[in-house]
C-alpha cells in the first residue's frame, strides 16, 4: 500500500475537510463499507455530521486505532481517557455524538456517549427534558405507578 | 387542536421534536432506548412513571433483555442478610456493588423483604440475579433484589420429608426452571425428584411438577448451586461411596445425570471458573487449596490446580472465615468473608502470580434500619445495650450478580 492510499479525506455536512489515517477512519462500519464498496474515492462525504462533532469523532478514533500493531495503550488508560472526552460535553453535543456514533457506526463510541447520558439523567424532570415529552397521566394513575415503584425514589 | 394533537403523538413515538431552537439534536426510539438500558435499575424504575409510553416499554419483555444484555457485561457483588431477632419474620436485606468497579459511591443496602418467615438456612443459588432462598426445610422463595420481588414457591412436600430446590435458566428459550428433591426423613432411600418451569406473563406463575428420572440415590452436599449454560450442578454423596459427586441438571432436556467427583474430597464448594464447573477445596495437611476444573463434561475430565497461598493468607482464611464465590473475567479466584459489619471484605486471588488484592466494600449502615450496635463476633452480630439478641446472618453471596427488571 503506498503512503497516499493509507489517507483518506472525510468531509463533513458543512464541508469541512479532514486528512485521516485510514486505520484511524475504518473502526466506522459505514465507512468501512463505502472503501470496501469503492463507491467513493480518497473523500468520504458525510452528510450527517458536522464538522465541530466530526472532530470530535476522529479524536475517539485516532485514540482508540491500532495502527500497525501499535496498540501499545493500557485498556485503564483508556477507561479514563473516555471518561475525560466526555466528562465536559453538554447534552446537546452529546445526542450529536450518540446520532453522529449510530450514523458512522462506531459501537464502542455508541456505548460511551449513551453512558455519559445515562449517567447525567437523574431526575425524573431530567427525564422529561431530555425525552421533550409530557407526562400524559392522570393524577390518580401517576399516583398509583408511583406507588407501585415507590423504592425506586427511596434516595 | 390539531397540530398539537400531532404533535403530541410524535412525541408518543419517542421522537425529541423540539420546537424553536432547531439546532437541538432529535434522537428517535431505539436510541432513546439504548440509553435507557444503560441506566442503573432503579433510575428505570422510577421513569416508569414519566409516561404511559414509556411505562409500557419498559414493562416489555424485549426491553428487558436489552436490559439484560448490558447488566451481563457489568457483573455485580451482591450480598443478602436477614437480621435475626425474636418473632418468626426477619427482615431480608440486600446489597450490591460493581465488582470492578474500585471506587464505589455509598450505596446502602435495601431491604427486600420486611417479614420473612425464615427460619433455618441452608441453600441458595442465585441465576441472571434471581435468588433462590431456603425458609426452612420445605419452604422456598426466590427473590429479585433488583426488583425487591420476593414470591414464595408451591410448597415443596409434607412434614416428613425433606426438600431442596435449585433454580436454572436455560438460555436457548429464556427459561427458568425449578428442581425439586424431595427425601424422606425416615428412609434415604426414598427420593422423588420433579421440575417446574416459571411462566412469566401467564395467569399461574409456576407451571406443575413434573417427574424427573434419576437413576442414583444421592444426598445434597454443600449450600449453593451453580448454573451455566443451561445446566445446574450440586454437590452431593451416594451410599456407595465416600467420594464427592456432581449432579447434574440440564435445565431444556430436564435430565439428572451424576458426574464422579475430581478427587478424594468428601466436600467442595461448586463455583463458576470462566463458565467452567470448579470444585473448590481445602487440604489442612498441607495448608493448600485445590480447584479442579471440569475441562469437558461429556468425557468427565478434570484438570486440577494446587494453590499454595502464603501463610498469612491461609490464616486469614479461617480467621475471616473466608468463601469462595467464583472468579473474575480475569480468572481471579474470589473470597469474601463471611463477617460482616458495616463492610465487607474481599479478596481477588490471582492464580498465575500467586497474589491476593484485598478490598474493603462499605455496605452501609444497618443502623438506618435498626437502632442496635453491631459487633461482629463469629458471623453473628449482637446488640450488647439490650436483653433481646439480634443476630445478623448472611443468606446469600454471589459474584455474579446482575440487575434483571424481570417482573415474575
Amino acid at each position: 500500500m503506498s503512503k497516499s492510499e493509507k489517507k483518506i479525506v472525510l468531509k463533513s455536512l458543512d464541508n469541512e475537510a479532514f486528512e485521516v489515517e485510514k486505520a484511524v477512519a475504518l473502526q466506522s462500519q459505514t465507512i468501512w463499507v463505502m472503501c470496501e464498496d469503492k463507491c467513493v474515492g480518497n473523500e468520504i462525504p458525510l452528510e450527517n455530521v458536522t464538522g465541530q462533532i466530526l472532530a470530535k469523532v476522529i479524536d475517539y478514533c485516532k485514540k482508540h486505532a491500532v495502527v500497525d500493531g501499535d496498540g501499545d495503550e493500557s485498556s485503564e488508560e483508556l477507561k479514563n481517557w473516555d471518561t475525560e472526552f466526555t466528562k465536559n460535553m453538554d447534552q446537546s453535543t452529546l445526542f450529536n455524538m450518540i446520532l453522529a456514533a449510530n450514523y458512522l457506526n462506531i459501537k464502542s463510541l455508541l456505548n460511551l456517549t449513551c453512558q455519559a447520558v445515562a449517567d447525567k439523567t437523574k431526575t425524573i424532570d431530567e427525564f422529561h427534558t431530555f425525552l421533550n415529552i409530557e407526562n400524559n397521566f392522570t393524577p390518580e394513575e401517576e399516583a398509583q405507578i408511583c406507588q407501585e415503584n415507590l423504592w425506586a425514589f427511596d434516595d | 387542536m390539531k397540530p398539537q394533537q400531532q404533535r403530541y403523538e410524535d412525541k408518543d413515538k419517542g421522537v425529541i421534536t423540539t420546537v424553536g431552537d432547531k439546532t437541538e439534536p432529535i434522537l428517535h426510539l431505539d436510541l432513546t432506548i439504548e440509553i435507557l438500558i444503560r441506566l442503573p435499575a432503579k433510575s428505570v424504575f422510577r421513569f416508569r412513571c414519566v409516561s404511559k409510553h414509556w411505562c409500557a416499554i419498559i414493562r416489555s419483555r424485549s426491553f428487558t433483555d436489552l436490559f439484560m444484555s448490558i447488566s451481563l457485561r457489568r457483573p455485580r457483588l451482591s450480598l443478602g442478610y436477614c437480621i435475626f431477632h425474636h418473632g418468626n419474620n426477619k427482615p431480608l436485606f440486600y446489597f450490591s456493588s460493581p465488582l470492578h468497579h474500585p471506587q464505589v459511591p455509598k450505596n446502602p443496602p435495601s431491604m427486600v423483604s420486611e417479614t420473612l418467615p425464615l427460619t433455618y438456612m441452608g441453600l441458595f443459588n442465585s441465576v441472571r440475579g434471581i435468588i433462590l432462598i431456603s425458609l426452612d426445610r420445605r419452604h422456598f422463595v426466590i427473590c429479585n433484589p433488583t426488583t425487591r420481588q420476593v414470591i414464595r414457591l408451591p410448597d415443596g412436600s409434607n412434614t416428613s420429608n425433606i426438600c431442596y430446590m435449585f433454580l436454572g435458566y436455560n438460555p436457548s428459550n429464556d427459561q427458568y426452571k425449578i428442581l425439586r428433591k424431595i427425601r424422606s426423613r425416615e428412609d434415604q432411600s426414598v427420593q422423588e425428584h420433579s421440575v417446574c418451569t416459571l411462566e412469566t406473563g401467564q395467569e399461574s406463575l409456576f407451571s406443575s411438577w413434573r417427574h424427573v428420572e434419576s437413576n442414583i440415590l444421592h444426598c445434597v452436599r454443600g449450600c449453593t448451586a451453580v448454573c451455566i449454560n443451561g445446566v445446574v450442578y450440586y454437590g452431593a454423596g451416594t451410599k456407595s461411596s465416600k467420594r464427592f459427586v456432581v449432579m447434574s441438571f440440564n435445565v431444556g432436556s430436564e435430565r439428572l445425570r451424576h458426574i464422579q467427583g475430581p478427587n478424594e474430597e468428601e466436600y467442595c464448594t461448586l463455583i463458576n471458573y470462566r463458565g467452567k464447573l470448579a470444585c473448590f477445596s481445602v487440604n489442612i495437611y498441607h495448608n493448600s487449596f485445590s480447584l479442579c476444573v471440569l475441562d469437558d463434561v461429556k468425557e468427565q475430565v478434570w484438570s486440577t490446580k494446587t494453590i499454595v497461598p502464603s501463610t498469612s493468607f491461609y490464616d486469614l482464611y479461617w480467621s475471616l472465615k473466608l468463601y469462595i464465590s467464583g472468579t473474575t473475567d480475569a480468572g481471579e479466584i474470589i473470597f469474601v468473608s463471611a463477617l460482616i459489619a458495616d463492610a465487607v471484605e474481599i479478596f481477588y486471588y490471582d492464580l498465575k502470580k500467586n497474589d491476593v488484592r484485598r478490598r474493603v466494600l462499605g455496605v452501609g449502615d444497618i443502623r438506618d434500619y435498626d437502632e442496635f450496635m453491631c459487633s461482629p463476633d463469629h458471623g453473628e452480630f449482637f446488640c450488647p445495650e439490650s436483653l433481646s439478641r439480634y443476630i445478623y446472618r448472611r443468606i446469600s453471596i454471589s459474584c455474579d450478580h446482575v440487575e434483571n427488571i424481570i417482573i415474575f
